[in-house]
């Protein structure tokens, strides 16, 4: 097997420090630190990714695999920054206001990161004000608001029209998601996108990007 | 455009008129009768309000339909009453229910009887124009005369006021309803009348009726329906929706489980041989939003950050003004809550286990829609409530049901393979929670589910032996394995990731609040305090060995196997030989608020007694319920 198949196995299998070591390699290989991010890491956790859209793996496995991605991405970094390889877009991320559920926000936020996109996670309890605030500052490309409760989706609509009343409306795509979120709802308070589950998501959240691109 | 609608469930027939553009489950809730299921509250996502559609016009199957009925069934014609709008005159048939088989027994208690409400005949001299007293300070001297001294009513409610400016002149014995310092409720008495009340256990899925002579504290009836709410949503946010988003949808909800009760109580005083206007007291234990609902006041606040509820504390109520009763004599006891989420059903069933009182520390799991769990002793109580989702209650899971006839609720090996037992012994139909539980157990030991969830491949499955990898198929959604290959009942992997998901909220529950007793509960001293006051800041939380008694409670946990629920990890295994099944202890608390005021008050001393902890803001609770979600080695 090629270095780069062994990080996509070991961060598949959530080994940490496996693929830690096995970048440090691919990097003392001369292997081009945007191959190692593209065709080792990501490679990886899109596998994970179609897999956890199959159900074959669960919320546990994504998450150590994204631990493990993370941890392999240190030794990468500062190369990535010197080879000037940019993000994919930029995306704001945060449970909506009055929605205190974090695991489902925090992985569509890790598929995204595997699919080479910046995101920017504003937590939960997240108010419309400062969605747009934070579009704002980081010249966000998508806003990804999550909830998991049907009383609380209504919140995203405040988040729509925020994004209205701040004049930004046009040029940003807002992608709503969590349990109780159908396309027909998603239409209904005039966002962009809903996903049926966190690797979709990611996946259309890049498509999003490399069109406005 | 009006159409009618004919609806077949067996040999019965029931119609109605319905608008053209209607949907099909708002036009089937206004028909009488049994409820439709529609646990996703007819957002169109759990497929539960599946009709058949025999003649007539129904708009075409949108998307969700697709996802949740194979093509197979859409030829057939099934359909979600839920999505389906009426086009035409059409009929349309459904499955019937089996009886509900919903546990309500609870803990017998040794108790004192001091009732809340008490019921007493008097007669009241018609006055004269030597005695122009009027007849409210009459009546209040006349009861002060038969009552101990702080009993004695200082006050006449209305209704009670409005039977009394006829009934004083006419020297008639009067029959008075006495609670909280107030007249509540009077009407004429008659000879040979029974004092009874009803204790109610108002849960989201069922409310238990239990019907107790108050002379005695003997139970004389019993029964038990589902809450008729429910075709608005199986959870407690589905109902806040309804009630919030649809117009009149709290009055809606409000009027149809005040008027259940209502029924239920009446029925119950029936087949214990007395009339309804026998009770004088009805005391409710529900979860918070139940409790709003019933009492008509808006549960929104409670469905968000920061979850605020309008009122907790014991409220005392003319059953009439509720809707709870249709005569004036009786009182009603809206028992107390401690939290949005911790309420007036789990407060009770702590009263009735009497958990502020004993020694160690003891779990109180209350395994309904919601996990309610309770941590402590006399030393003091942490209590939570987990996001458990109702998997457990057969809601989300794809062939799940209800604890009815025909639902599986026992599952397990033998040599020749697969056994499964019913409830009520007939032909399955489902699988209820502890089926579910069972099933995921036995498929973990024979290695048809591996640690991490995921059913084995075809491949791995034949290595298992022929008769096991027998039970592994797979439909167009992926694979699956059979209960009943003949009968079509099976657990999907996505049904597999739904009770990973349920039995994790549970398990980190009970993690995070053995983990906070000893910093939380450090205050108090104690035997069993441990660290004690001021001790090191919880590094290392009093595991689950520390545990002296596990209390599980609610019919579900009183049908669950111990050993099934060890294996999938719901519950710890050091606590698997303390397990004591409470049975319906909210009910239990509920009777016993109706026999003793000192149960009345131990309701409000353990709400007042323990400390709510929000789980969903700490991140060792979201830690914990990560970990949780894999299933325990194969020993």
């Amino acid at each position: 097997m090629s270095t780069l198949e062994d990080i996509s196995a070991f961060l598949q299998k959530g080994r940490a420090n496996e693929t830690k070591a096995a970048v440090q390699k691919a990097i003392e290989e001369g292997i081009a630190a945007k191959d190692i991010l593209e065709k080792g890491l990501m490679a990886g956790m899109s596998i994970i990714g179609d897999k956890f859209k199959r159900n074959e793996v669960y919320v546990p496995e994504v998450l150590i695999a994204a631990r493990a991605m993370n941890t392999g991405l240190e030794p990468l970094k500062p190369l990535l920054v010197s080879a000037g390889v940019k993000s994919k877009g930029t995306v704001i991320i945060g449970t909506v206001k009055g929605d205190l559920h974090d695991i489902g926000k925090n992985l569509v936020k890790m598929m995204m990161e595997g699919k080479g996109l910046k995101v920017i996670d504003l937590g939960v309890d997240v108010s419309s004000d400062r969605f747009v605030a934070a579009a704002k500052e980081h010249e966000a490309d998508i806003i990804a608001c999550s909830a998991l409760l049907t009383t609380t989706m209504t919140e995203m609509k405040n988040v729509v029209e925020g994004f209205k009343a701040a004049g930004m409306r046009d040029r940003i795509t807002i992608m709503v998601g969590g349990a109780p979120i159908t396309d027909s709802f998603c239409t209904s308070i005039g966002a962009d996108l809903s996903s049926p589950d966190a690797a979709s998501a990611a996946d259309a959240a890049v498509a999003v990007c490399a069109k406005s691109a | 455009m009006k159409h009618s609608l004919t609806l077949r469930e067996g040999r019965r027939t029931r119609e109605t008129v319905v608008d053209a553009g209607e949907s099909l489950l708002a036009a089937m809730r206004r028909l009488d009768g049994q409820e439709i299921e529609a646990p996703c509250g007819g957002r169109g996502l759990c497929g539960k309000c599946r009709v058949r559609l025999v003649e007539g016009a129904l708009s075409p199957p949108e998307a969700a339909e697709r996802v949740l009925l194979s093509s197979a069934e859409l030829a057939e014609g099934f359909r979600l009453a839920c999505l389906a709008r009426i086009a035409g005159d059409l009929c349309v048939e459904r499955a019937q229910y089996g009886e509900a088989a919903i546990v309500e027994s609870g803990r017998r208690l040794g108790l004192v009887i001091d009732p809340p409400v008490r019921s007493l005949v008097v007669r009241l001299a018609p006055g004269s124009l030597e005695d122009q007293g009027e007849d409210e300070s009459r009546l209040l001297a006349a009861l002060a005369a038969l009552l101990p001294a702080e009993l004695a009513p200082q006050w006449v409610e209305l209704p009670a006021l409005r039977v009394l400016a006829n009934a004083a002149r006419d020297g008639q014995a009067l029959r008075a309803t006495v609670a909280a310092g107030r007249v509540i409720g009077l009407r004429k008495a008659r000879e040979g009348e029974r004092d009874l009340a009803a204790g109610i256990d108002l849960g989201t899925t069922t409310i238990v009726c239990h019907l107790v002579e108050l002379a005695t504290g003997e139970v004389l009836a019993r029964s038990s329906q589902l809450n008729s709410q429910r075709s608005f949503g199986a959870d407690v946010i589905s109902r806040i929706s309804a009630a919030a988003e649809i117009p009149g949808g709290l009055e809606e909800l409000r009027g149809r489980v005040a008027s259940q009760i209502s029924t239920m109580v009446a029925l119950a005083a029936r087949a214990a041989g007395a009339q309804a206007d026998e009770v004088s007291c009805i005391a409710v234990a529900g979860n918070t939003t139940m409790m709003h609902l019933l009492a008509g006041v808006s549960p929104d606040a409670i469905s968000r950050s920061p979850f605020i509820p309008a009122f907790l504390k014991t409220r005392t109520e003319s059953a009439m003004a509720l809707g709870l009763a249709d005569h004036p004599l009786c009182a009603a006891i809206l028992l107390p809550g401690l939290s949005a989420y911790v309420g007036a059903d789990i407060a009770a069933g702590m009263a009735a286990i009497g958990l502020a009182e004993l020694s160690g520390r003891s779990l109180f799991i209350d395994l309904g829609t919601n996990g309610e769990i309770a941590f402590g002793g006399r030393d003091g109580i942490l209590a939570c409530a987990t996001a458990a989702g109702p998997a457990f209650e057969g809601a989300g899971i794809e062939k799940g049901s209800g604890g009815v006839g025909g639902a599986i609720e026992a599952v397990w090996m033998e040599e020749d393979g697969l056994r499964y037992g019913t409830i009520g012994g007939v032909p399955a139909s489902g699988i209820c929670g502890s089926g579910l539980i069972d099933a995921i157990a036995v498929f973990l030991d024979c290695g048809l589910v591996e640690d991490s969830g995921r059913i084995v491949d075809a491949g791995e499955a034949s290595a298992l032996g022929p008769k096991i990898a027998a039970l592994r198929g797979e439909n167009e959604r992926g694979p699956l394995l059979h209960l009943d290959r003949d009968r079509g009942i099976y657990l999907s992997q996505a049904d597999i990731r739904a009770a990973q998901l349920a039995k994790a909220a549970i398990a980190a529950g009970i993690t995070t609040l053995i983990a906070c007793a000893d910093t939380m509960l450090a205050s108090a001293s104690g035997p069993a305090a441990g660290a004690g006051l001021g001790g090191p800041a919880s590094g290392e939380a009093a595991g689950a060995a520390n545990v002296d008694r596990l209390f599980l409670a609610g019919g579900f946990g009183s049908l669950l196997d111990v050993r099934s629920a060890v294996r999938i990890g719901l519950l710890p295994p050091s606590l698997a030989d303390r397990v004591i099944v409470a049975g319906n202890s909210s009910g239990a608390g509920a009777v016993a608020a109706c026999l003793s005021r000192t149960m009345v008050a131990a309701c409000a001393r353990a709400c007042e007694f323990s400390t709510y902890v929000e789980l969903s803001s700490r991140a060792d609770f979201n830690g914990a319920y990560v970990d949780a979600m894999m299933f325990p080695e194969r020993q």
